[in-house]
């Protein structure tokens, strides 16, 4: 532990403190964030079945769908959530004076929070999409009334009938989970800029931001530029080669932005101190 | 050795600067009381010496090193006990677990002892401790991290009167020729036997920086019911049952306790005769 830059040892270290120090509150996040995606696969579940239901294999079909959509929409919030819990370590000013005295530096303590709450919590989160339909198929299984016992969701078999080829489906799983960590991200970025109440003052951040970027300025720039950006597009042919191409570019391009934000938040983290400013 | 060089900040939103040009030098062995009246600044220069603000000018070194940087070496030299302490609620022997690694110089035995000092156990819960005692859990994990800095901001806040005392024994018998200690506190009475030196400050700068042994070479600090026994005090002010006065001590005079209460009005109500020393 003699380097003042990094020593993985110091960093195990500081993960291990930072993780017992707020392992009420870790265990608190993850059995709410358990409790609530289980709940939503009974309640779906229950709502997909009858006792007398014929019509069984469309059942499983739909409740597995219906189960996947709720639980995307879930995961997407729930990371967002444990993106703005990242820094909560600086919410308050007797926290960050404990936390910046820690000797440890800077690029650790950054590493270590971001690897409890985005890495072990997104880890938590796919061990609990996996573990929560069992845990509702078993529930079901103990009422002698519901005899149709929901399937367990079949995840290899969603990837292998998948029927457009496995670029596609490879480009959708990245292209997916982009989007995941970069919306993700951008509450890291919050919590770093606004440790305290960080969910609540990025969300409406966000809010402002995609007023201006979705509503106005491109009000005004369609009103202005609309049909000269409709002719370009009038003989506009792109063949499937074109479109995977154009597909794996803006992946690669949102990995870069995510990349790009998890800079700001260090950025912004290794300026953080006792009073904070806004720059 | 720890020193602060023409020390500016100014709080975000403000114009005034809640330190202006601050020089002094901290020196191992000593413990140094850090006094002002409110609102001078004197966190804000602990928190400046421990690196947890940017100075908007000057800078503040720890044996050459600027504590801004915020370097791991530097930080397990310098622990700060803040006013409000933030503790997990967590067992403290859990806590200690945790925390000590990161000290290369921490002592559990020391720690023991000034546990029993403060009448504490290792097993007992963070979160069920009153402010007071969650304090001197904090004090004693301090002192047993063998930091060379100790910065303190008001430590006797939230302690009973058995707390206060103890809390005296603690960091004197904590102190060795490597270690610098410095309180801030505007409770003079409660740590006045304990300080080597003496830092007094205002917004415009240092006002004293001088060792008690050096004040008690030149003054006399006197209580008595009449101060015209004394003309040639340069100092008086009326307290219950009499009157506080201050001296000049020349030759045979009897040395006398520094009475840091009257030290801080004498030295803010007449700068000239403070600065000459």
């Amino acid at each position: 532990m003699t380097s003042d830059k990094y020593s993985s040892a110091r960093m195990w270290m500081l993960t291990k403190h930072y993780f017992v120090e707020n392992r009420r509150n870790i265990a608190i996040t993850c059995g709410v964030i358990f409790g609530i995606l289980l709940l939503i696969s009974i309640l779906i579940t229950k709502s997909s079945y009858t006792p007398d239901d014929a019509a069984l294999l469309s059942n499983h079909e739909e409740r597995n769908m219906l189960i996947l959509a709720f639980f995307c929409m879930c995961a997407g919030l729930i990371m967002q959530i444990l993106g703005s819990l990242t820094f909560s370590s600086m919410s308050t000013k007797s926290k960050r004076i404990s936390n910046l005295m820690l000797p440890a530096s800077q690029s650790e303590k950054f590493i270590s929070q971001c690897l409890i709450y985005v890495v072990g919590g997104n880890l938590f989160l796919i061990a609990s999409l996996l573990l929560v339909d069992t845990v509702s198929a078993l529930i079901f299984r103990m009422f002698p009334a519901w005899t149709m016992i929901p399937d367990i969701m079949d995840f290899t078999g969603f990837i292998s009938n998948y029927p457009y080829g496995y670029q596609i489906l490879a480009m959708l799983f990245l292209g997916l989970l982009a989007m995941f960590l970069c919306s993700q991200a951008i509450y890291v970025l919050g919590s770093a800029w606004w440790p305290r109440k960080s969910y609540l003052k990025t969300f409406v951040a966000l809010f402002v931001f995609q007023i201006a970027t979705t509503i106005i300025i491109p009000f005004g720039f369609l009103i202005n530029f609309l049909p000269s950006i409709a002719r370009i597009f009038e003989d506009f042919d792109i063949s499937i080669e074109q479109a995977l191409t154009i597909g794996w570019i803006g992946i690669v391009l949102a990995y870069a932005v995510l990349f790009l934000i998890y800079w700001l938040a260090w950025q912004r983290y290794k300026r953080l101190a006792v009073v904070k400013r806004f720059l | 050795m720890l020193t602060i060089s023409n020390l500016s900040y100014c709080y975000p939103g403000s114009t005034t600067p809640a330190l202006a040009n601050m020089t002094l030098n901290f020196a191992p062995g000593a413990i140094y009381g850090l006094l002002g009246a409110n609102g001078t600044g004197k966190s804000t220069m602990l928190y400046c010496m421990a690196g947890l603000l940017k100075p908007a000018a000057g800078n503040a070194e720890l044996n050459g090193v600027n504590t801004f940087r915020r370097l791991p070496s530097t930080l397990s030299e310098i622990f700060i006990v803040p006013e409000e302490i933030d503790m997990p609620p967590i067992e403290l022997k859990a806590f200690i677990s945790q925390n000590a690694p990161f000290y290369p110089n921490f002592s559990q035995e020391q720690l023991n002892g000034y546990l029993e000092h403060f009448r504490l156990t290792p097993d007992i819960h963070l979160g069920r401790l009153s402010m007071g005692q969650r304090k001197k859990a904090f004090v004693a994990f301090a002192l047993a991290c063998n930091t060379s800095i100790i910065l303190m901001d008001e430590p006797t806040n939230g302690l009973d009167i058995p707390g206060k005392a103890e809390f005296r024994r603690a960091v004197v018998s904590a102190m060795d020729k490597g270690r610098t200690i410095v309180i801030s506190t505007h409770q003079v009475r409660d740590l006045d036997r304990v300080l080597d030196h003496v830092v007094m400050i205002d917004r415009s700068g240092v006002v004293l920086d001088s060792s008690l042994a050096h004040l008690q070479q030149h003054f006399q600090f006197i209580f008595t019911g009449s101060p015209a026994d004394y003309p040639d005090a340069v100092w008086s002010q009326p307290v219950v049952g009499g009157y506080n006065i201050i001296r000049p001590r020349v030759n045979d005079m009897e040395e006398t306790d520094v009475n840091l209460e009257s030290l801080f009005e004498f030295a803010f109500s007449n700068p000239e005769i403070i600065k000459s020393l």
